[in-house]
């Protein structure tokens, strides 16, 4: 063994040379994330400038060319708009509520508006079409035998319902990045404005504000970005009034099933993929170029709340009702219609029944092969994550490789990738073109969730790492301990909340996805996801529901079992 | 510029009694240093000063007006304070003349004006030439004397200062320390300054508070906390001091015979503070600076003793003497010839008598 330099800075635990296993294993690691992520991504951007076999822009001109191809575009812009407008409306006044004021019950608020954050948009898309569809839609109904009109409230197969399910969902990002900022906040900048002699309006107004607007910019991207990535919300409640944006339209050439629907399916997923670049870079920039000295705290870090005085009480019917219908009574009515024998029944204990629950769990071949499908594929892909996450965290942190900011990108970007760009990807890079097909398998499921998950145990992990001080492993080293030895007796032990966190955050999301999944099952294949909307969309509201409802359980109790191990301020699924 | 006056100022955190029964009148002009470990209330009793905490009990004036009392409360941007936070609290989105000229912005100076005041203050701080420069370009003590003119330009009528120069290196801390005192000279403006650094307390202030637990304990200049202290605690808390159990068996007039308890029951010459209702002989601890022991050849001396160990600190010899079983510190020039297991006599040049 050689001796570590006296004083060396190296202190990265790098002053052995690693065995021949460990870079094996490194080396692994690396050739799955080249698999995985980068070649699909070069073969979606080759084949969308190959024409006829040969290298031409003419996919992109048609794109632009047709009014079908560049209206979904643009449709995509406006929904993503407007559904970061409505986040932005809701999230920052909740953040500043939770935040900095005396508001009663914000503790509790503070759960209900973390709870879109952690169900799927697509849930959002069924909840609310069971309270706001044309016809049947519980609100409707009541509006109507109320009003005696037969014209509904609100129409949910609309673009403005569109906006209004995605804005719901996405607020939970602006509400974090506001939340955080606020509470990160050095109270004493605010003190020194008002000792200034600045009143409390004022002082929000030349400090506050500006200070927290970067925040407030980098939560809408992500809700814009979240909305322009989203497939669910707009296939339910768009394509029926069809309204296409870049997702479903690429979904409906996919499907379509020929050369020149995969042709123009791969060019908009290419204009999208800029699109999400964009946006996460634009993220990324706001982020860093944020104030440093806002974020350093001194010692009186008691953020100093707002008194609400007499709007005190007021204030808070007002919100907690307000969130009391946007975000429980969707899944109220969700639970309740899965309680029905049919959608549309009235609501009478003769109508009510636990038949769907027996259906959908023991008889109904679709529901229970996409439930077994969807648990292995999660344990599955959960399991692979963390073992490709934590060598990859490994490598980044503490191997300390040239190139580590690559495989950092590599395994970061792809997560903010739209899922269903990332499938094309898979499709055009592993369905036999390249001498493997895994089309119609697990396998391409899988490649596609590690793709776009593995991220989540990459960074619990690589933050885990990051707390174990190269000197912990350097005394089990000094101590005669081989790499193997001291990884298994020192670092493991320390990283395990890491670990089974990052399991938790990947198997979470891969149970229920169906941006992927949709265009990637095959008739043996079919997950969750898929039975949801594909039940939904043929109308049986009632057995989607149940299944819904079932999800809904096992993703609440995955989360509440996260926070547990991560602590209560850090959950994202 | 205005006295402060805090009358018996009592804050409770819950059931936490944060600062009790505060007593004090700050004159005009005067710079007062608040002086205690964390957690004794120096900073909450500056916060109630400067109105962002507000009392439990007791009223607090600026001048003749009542700004806080249990009842009614001026809030902070009415009371007309300049105040300088720990950690500088530089707005970062505001370049230094824009940091500097808010106060006057608030309160409408015309623009002509405004700009020869804030032009002004940031020469008094040595600022000049930085005026645009934003907070991430500046250093932490250039932040600080932004932070110190954005106080002053305003002309407040006292300016309180929350440990201001605890975040600067040791180098720069002293020099501030001198440059505080010469715009003080210069200006003339109460101030008001919370620390928990003996030192600066020492170099700055007219008056020391020394507060322990949410009471004030002492209120004395410099000299006096250091010479005169008036309990163990602010003994203990300020310099280094040799404490020695002792009974004491004698007193009149303010002077005392002590005697040690160990078998050698040495007797020494003491400080009494006036007590009613001691009964004599007494139990209580002496408290001596080791600058006050004198080192002599063993014949010589009030007390005789045996070196157990003599460090060199650069500048002078820190000697340890065992009398009597208890472990005396004392200063020595380096000079003298001492070493482990010599025999030495003592002189004490002064001693003060506390009651247990």
């Amino acid at each position: 063994m050689q001796r570590p330099t006296p004083g060396s800075t190296l202190r990265t635990g790098g002053f052995w040379r690693p065995n021949l296993t460990a870079r094996a294993c490194g080396a692994i690691a690396i050739a799955v994330l080249l698999l995985a992520v980068a070649l699909p991504l070069v073969a979606l951007f080759y084949r969308s400038l190959i024409r006829d076999g040969a290298l031409s822009l003419g996919n992109y001109i048609d794109v632009f060319s047709a009014t079908r191809n560049y209206q979904p575009i643009w449709d995509t812009l406006v929904l993503g708009f407007w559904s970061m407008i409505v986040a932005a409306a809701l999230g920052v006044p909740l953040a500043w509520l939770v935040a900095r004021t005396d508001l009663p019950g914000r503790r509790f608020l503070e759960i209900v508006c973390l709870l879109p954050y952690m169900l799927p948009p697509l849930i959002g898309a069924m909840a609310w079409t069971q309270l706001l569809a044309p016809r049947a839609g519980y609100i409707n109904q009541l509006w109507m035998s109320l009003m005696g009109t037969r014209t509904p409230l609100f129409n949910i197969y609309s673009f403005g319902g569109m906006v209004m399910v995605m804005g719901f969902y996405t607020f939970p990002f602006v509400f974090l990045a506001v939340r955080g900022a606020l509470e990160r906040m050095n109270p004493s900048l605010e003190e020194a404005a008002r000792i200034c002699g600045a009143r409390s309006a004022r002082v929000a107004r030349d400090i506050t504000v500006p200070l927290v607007i970067p925040s407030i910019a980098a939560g809408m991207m992500l809700a814009f970005l979240y909305t322009a990535s989203n497939f669910g919300v707009p296939a339910l409640l768009g394509m029926r009034a069809r309204i296409y944006v870049l997702t479903t339209r690429i979904y409906a050439y996919v499907l379509q099933g020929d050369m020149a629907g995969i042709q123009l399916a791969t060019s908009l997923s290419v204009v999208l993929l800029a699109l999400a670049g964009l946006l996460i870079l634009g993220n990324r920039w706001i982020l860093r170029r944020q104030h440093g000295a806002a974020i350093i705290s001194g010692k009186s870090v008691r953020p100093t709340r707002v008194e609400l005085g007499r709007f005190r009480y007021p204030l808070a019917a007002v919100v907690h009702l307000f969130m009391a219908l946007t975000t429980m009574s969707p899944i109220v009515a969700l639970f309740i219609t899965s309680f029905l024998k049919a959608w549309g029944l009235p609501l009478q204990a003769s109508n009510l029944t636990l038949r769907n629950y027996q259906y959908i769990l023991f008889e109904f071949p679709l529901t229970r092969t996409a439930i077994l499908n969807s648990l292995i594929l999660a344990v599955a892909s959960a399991t692979a994550a963390v073992l490709l996450g934590a060598a990859l965290a490994y490598i980044v942190v503490k191997a300390k490789v040239r190139g580590r900011q690559a495989v950092d990108a590599l395994v970061t970007f792809p997560n903010a990738i739209p899922g269903t760009v990332l499938a094309l990807a898979m499709i055009l890079a592993w369905s036999g073109r390249y001498g493997v097909n895994l089309y119609n398998t697990f396998g391409i499921l899988i490649v596609a969730y590690l793709a776009h998950y593995t991220f989540y145990a990459y960074r619990n992990i690589a933050a885990s790492l990051v707390q174990v001080h190269p000197s912990m492993e350097e005394a089990a080293r000094i101590s005669g301990a081989g790499l193997f030895r001291t990884l298994r007796d020192v670092v493991f032990p320390l990283i395990r909340p890491g670990l089974t966190a990052g399991w938790l955050l990947v198997f979470a999301p891969t149970l229920r996805e169906l941006t992927m999944s949709i265009l990637l099952y095959g008739p043996y294949t079919p997950t969750i996801g898929v039975a949801l909307f594909d039940l939904q969309d043929a109308g049986y509201f009632h057995i989607a529901s149940a299944l819904a409802a079932v999800l809904v359980v096992v993703i609440l109790v995955t989360n509440m079992v996260m926070r547990k191990i991560v602590g209560a301020r850090t959950t994202a699924a | 510029m205005a006295s402060i006056s805090l009358r018996h100022v009592s804050k409770l955190f819950g059931s936490v009694r944060a600062v009790d029964d505060a007593l004090l009148d700050i004159a005009d002009g005067e710079i007062i240093c608040f002086l205690g470990p964390s957690g004794c209330g120096k900073t909450t009793t500056l916060r109630m000063i400067a109105g962002f905490d507000r009392p439990t009990s007791g009223e607090i004036l600026i001048g003749d007006k009542v700004v806080s009392s249990a009842k009614d409360n001026v809030p902070p941007e009415r009371r007309n304070l300049g105040m300088v936070f720990q950690n500088y609290a530089v707005w970062p989105h505001m370049n230094v003349f824009a940091n500097v000229a808010y106060p006057l912005k608030l309160r409408r100076v015309p623009k002509r004006d405004l700009r020869q005041k804030v032009q002004h203050t940031i020469s008094l701080v040595g600022l000049e030439g930085l005026e645009k420069r934003y907070p991430e370009q500046l250093s932490g003590g250039e932040q600080q004397r932004v932070a110190l003119a954005r106080s002053l330009v305003m002309e407040p009528v006292a300016l309180l200062l929350d440990e201001p120069l605890s975040n600067l290196d040791a180098k720069l801390r002293e020099k501030m320390r001198f440059e505080l005192m010469d715009l003080h000279r210069q200006i003339g403006v109460t101030m008001v300054y919370v620390t928990h650094d003996q030192a600066e307390a020492m170099v700055l202030s007219d008056r020391v508070v020394v507060m322990n637990r949410g009471r004030v304990v002492q209120v004395d200049s410099p000299t006096a906390i250091y010479g005169e202290p008036r309990d163990p605690f602010v003994a203990d808390f300020i310099g280094l001091a040799n404490f020695v159990p002792v009974v004491l068996q004698d007193e009149s007039a303010g002077q005392g015979v002590a005697e040690s308890t160990g078998p050698a029951r040495t007797r020494y010459r003491c400080r009494v503070r006036p007590h009613a209702g001691r009964v004599l002989p007494t139990k209580g601890t002496l408290f001596v600076r080791p600058e006050d022991v004198t080192i002599l050849p063993p014949e010589e001396g009030e007390v005789k003793g045996t070196i157990t160990r003599a460090t060199f600190l650069g500048t002078r010899l820190d000697v340890r003497v065992d009398v009597d079983g208890v472990e005396w510190r004392a200063d020595a020039s380096t000079d003298s010839d001492l070493h482990e297991g010599k025999q030495v006599g003592l002189s004490i040049r002064r001693a003060i008598f506390f009651d247990s």
